[in-house]
């Protein structure tokens, strides 16, 4: 039988809880994102983007555009909320679904049928709930696996429904720019550019074998997707989002070579990074680094460390090492990035150590910061040597 | 060029003794090879990683002619156990090839020069003492289990050996737990000397100590190596570079309650436990009810084990959780009929300690749910 997926993206998500929760800024434009002006911006409110801000774009430039703007930070632990309330919503359609991000989902409805109607009944009455309940809009994407919702989710915002069955796959996909295709980043498109392959139709005329020896692994991925086809199931939900790894990375504004400067991005990643860990309840004994090159080569290095963690600083520790142990010989970095994986979720027995009473006092510290954060915002508590000098 | 004969069975134990200390990993071909010397009435053997590994044998041999080769060592010991127990001939010729004749066999094996083999230096200023193999057959399982498994730091890969007070200390710990055994040294005088050996080099000594020999083995420790010697055999190691960890101030210095069981119960216990617990990181809660000791185990995908046996309390009833395997490690070590835990808080740490032997202390530290 053929799959149905529904695939569920909040519109403008942090803005729009913003805008539930303090009246004064509906219809405003709002711009959520931070810390500081180096910060991107996390989500635009529609209003916001008809000045041309969007989600990823600097703050500064972002500040450029709408002068008028209300810049605010991220409500981590109202989002938090939101999302959990509408997981909640969504599990009322399938025991089969899968948390994406905070603000994206995925769902199996294949079987839910029988009992909630077709499946464009099902979107509506899913899209109806998050309004009526949560205040905010979700726009919906149904197709015949995960790739193809996902893209379908895309096609209209806000509040869109989009359906793309599959006999219209071809048609539809391919004057797409491959650009548009889940899980190809900009490095690959670029790469398919210079191939003279702009369009998922000029891709869909490549074959496998060319695309292989040209991509390796993810030209199978390339070859797959280009034709709408991915078979990747969407599992039972256990009431958890899962985590395998977070991570965390920053395009540098120039390269550079500067360690120094890569140290201090290394900090703020990591600050971020440890937030979200005990956001989410986890810690992890994995550390990777992850540097990019001015030509883009790529290098991941990683270290184990003795205990599972969730300590902004401990996490700093372990990737600056390994910063200062590479060679980048006359290369520049382009981009930096952290993760850390080996997760557990809290509530896991800990082997304590004989040794360390320093972490004990980190995660407090960091732990206070969460608190100022959630209450006053990231702007107001820094580490001095992220602070704008 | 090395001529001698030597019966089968004597070169293939010195063989199969000193080619684990080649490490297989060396970029240098000659030292994965064996080193064979003939001089006087004896043929060396000597085999090393240069780093935490060097081992040595002298065997009893009519050396016709003085000389040295190398071979490799995979394949001579390969040889020597595959040949009949007679008498095997050995001949090096100027190419590095190396002639073995037993029997009717007759092999030739590509060799390297032996000019171009490097072994560990000789020891330098070294403290010497001796004790029955058997006492350091006893010290080594009582400590190197609690060696760390982390690379990334290598002190901890290693057990301290300390000399003060004509005392040997060693010590391992991995940060979880912590063992110390003592034992008194006659005969070194006023010295003190601290030496980090490789649990690679500790394990290897481990399996060559004959704790039945009446024969002593002879250490030394020197500035940044140390050497074993027992009798024929001789087992060399570089020192772990660095300062040990601060370990006396992870040492308890009081307790609150004690907990004397027997070992045999407690650890039948543990073992049964552990088939819930290993679902759960190896999480065991110990909890006293008087004169009873319960253990559970949970786990979400298994089930719930409980297990009790009678114990003497001294002080109010206790509540820890402790890694099983940990404790399990330190029971199956020692050899008395009973434990005392030493246990303060239930995030402090306990001392662990055999019964009637005040020699070995055993520090663990709890588990925490997160």
């Amino acid at each position: 039988m053929e799959r149905l997926i529904l695939h569920a993206d909040m519109d403008a998500f942090f803005a729009s809880v913003i805008q539930v929760l303090k009246p004064q800024y509906r219809g405003q434009p709002v711009i959520v994102g931070g810390p500081g002006e180096r910060g991107v911006v996390s989500a635009a409110s529609y209003e916001a983007r008809k000045f041309g801000v969007h989600s990823a774009m600097p703050l500064w430039k972002a500040r450029q555009l709408c002068p008028r703007g209300h810049f605010l930070p991220v409500d981590g632990p109202a989002c938090q909320d939101f999302s959990r309330r509408a997981l909640a919503i969504y599990q009322r359609y399938t025991p089969r679904l899968l948390p994406i991000s905070i603000d994206e989902v995925c769902l199996d409805i294949t079987g839910s049928q029988k009992l909630f109607g077709p499946p464009l009944q099902i979107a509506r009455e899913i899209q109806k709930a998050i309004y009526d309940e949560l205040g905010l809009t979700v726009s919906i994407g149904l197709g015949p696996n995960r790739l193809v919702a996902k893209m379908a989710s895309e096609w209209q915002k806000p509040n869109g429904l989009t359906r793309i069955t599959a006999d219209q796959l071809p048609e539809i996909f391919a004057p797409l720019p491959v650009s548009k295709l889940w899980g190809l980043g900009p490095v690959t498109a670029q790469r398919l550019q210079r191939l003279g392959i702009s369009t998922i139709g000029q891709l869909q005329r490549i074959s496998l074998l060319l695309l292989e020896r040209e991509f390796g692994l993810m030209g199978r991925h390339l070859y797959a997707a280009s034709r709408g086809q991915d078979d990747s199931p969407v599992p039972l939900y256990d009431g958890k989002r899962e985590y395998r790894q977070m991570s965390e990375e920053r395009t540098l504004a120039r390269d550079t070579r500067d360690v120094e400067l890569l140290s201090l991005t290394l900090l703020g990643l990591c600050d971020h990074l440890g937030w979200r860990l005990r956001r989410e309840g986890y810690q992890g004994r994995q550390v990777t680094l992850k540097i990019r090159l001015a030509d883009f080569q790529t290098m991941t290095r990683s270290v184990t460390l003795s205990a599972p963690t969730d300590v902004d600083y401990t996490i700093f520790q372990a990737a600056d090492r390994l910063l200062r142990s590479q060679h980048f010989g006359a290369k520049r970095v382009r981009l930096i990035g952290v993760a850390v994986s080996g997760l557990v979720q809290d509530g896991t027995p800990v082997q304590l150590s004989l040794f360390s009473e320093g972490p004990g006092r980190q995660r407090r510290l960091s732990r206070a910061r969460d608190d100022i954060t959630s209450r006053f915002g990231p702007d107001v508590i820094s580490r001095a040597s992220l602070m704008a000098g | 060029m090395l001529k001698l004969a030597c019966p089968q069975h004597a070169l293939l134990e010195g063989v199969q003794i000193v080619s684990r200390g080649v490490s297989g990993r060396s970029t240098q071909p000659v030292q994965n090879n064996v080193y064979l010397e003939g001089r006087g009435r004896e043929l060396r053997l000597v085999a090393t990683d240069l780093e935490y590994l060097s081992l040595e044998a002298l065997l009893e041999a009519n050396v016709l002619e003085e000389g040295a080769t190398t071979v490799p060592a995979r394949i001579l010991s390969e040889v020597a156990s595959a040949l009949p127990n007679e008498e095997v001939a050995l001949e090096a010729d100027e190419t590095h090839g190396m002639n073995i004749r037993c029997g009717r066999s007759r092999y030739e094996i590509r060799g390297l020069s032996a000019a171009d083999f490097t072994m560990l230096p000789p020891l330098e200023q070294a403290v010497r003492f001796e004790m029955p193999q058997g006492q350091l057959e006893t010290i080594l399982a009582r400590t190197v289990f609690a060696t760390s498994r982390d690379e990334t730091r290598p002190i901890l890969t290693g057990a301290l050996f300390r000399i003060a007070e004509e005392r040997l200390e060693v010590v391992a710990t991995d940060t979880y737990r912590l063992a110390l055994q003592t034992a008194p040294l006659e005969g070194v005088g006023d010295v003190t000397r601290s030496a980090i050996v490789s649990r690679r080099a500790l394990t290897e000594l481990a399996r060559i100590l004959d704790g039945d020999s009446p024969d002593p083995v002879q250490v030394a420790i020197g500035d940044s190596q140390v050497e074993f010697r027992l009798g024929k055999v001789t087992l060399g190691s570089r020192l772990i570079e660095g300062q040990f960890v601060n370990y006396a101030k992870v040492i308890p210095a009081s307790y609150e309650r004690r907990i004397i069981a027997n070992i045999k119960e407690l650890s039948a216990a543990l073992h049964r436990a552990l088939i819930v617990a290993r679902e759960d990181a190896n999480r065991v809660v110990l909890k006293t009810e008087g004169g009873t000791l319960k253990i559970t185990a949970s786990s979400q995908d298994v089930g719930h084990a409980e297990e009790s046996i009678p114990v003497t309390l001294e002080g109010d009833d206790a509540e820890i959780a402790f890694n099983a395997r940990y404790l399990l490690d330190m029971l199956d070590a020692v050899n008395t009929t009973e434990v005392v835990m030493e246990l303060s808080g239930p995030l402090n740490s306990g001392a662990i300690k055999p019964v009637g032997d005040d020699t070995y202390l055993y520090v663990l530290m709890p588990m925490q749910i997160l």
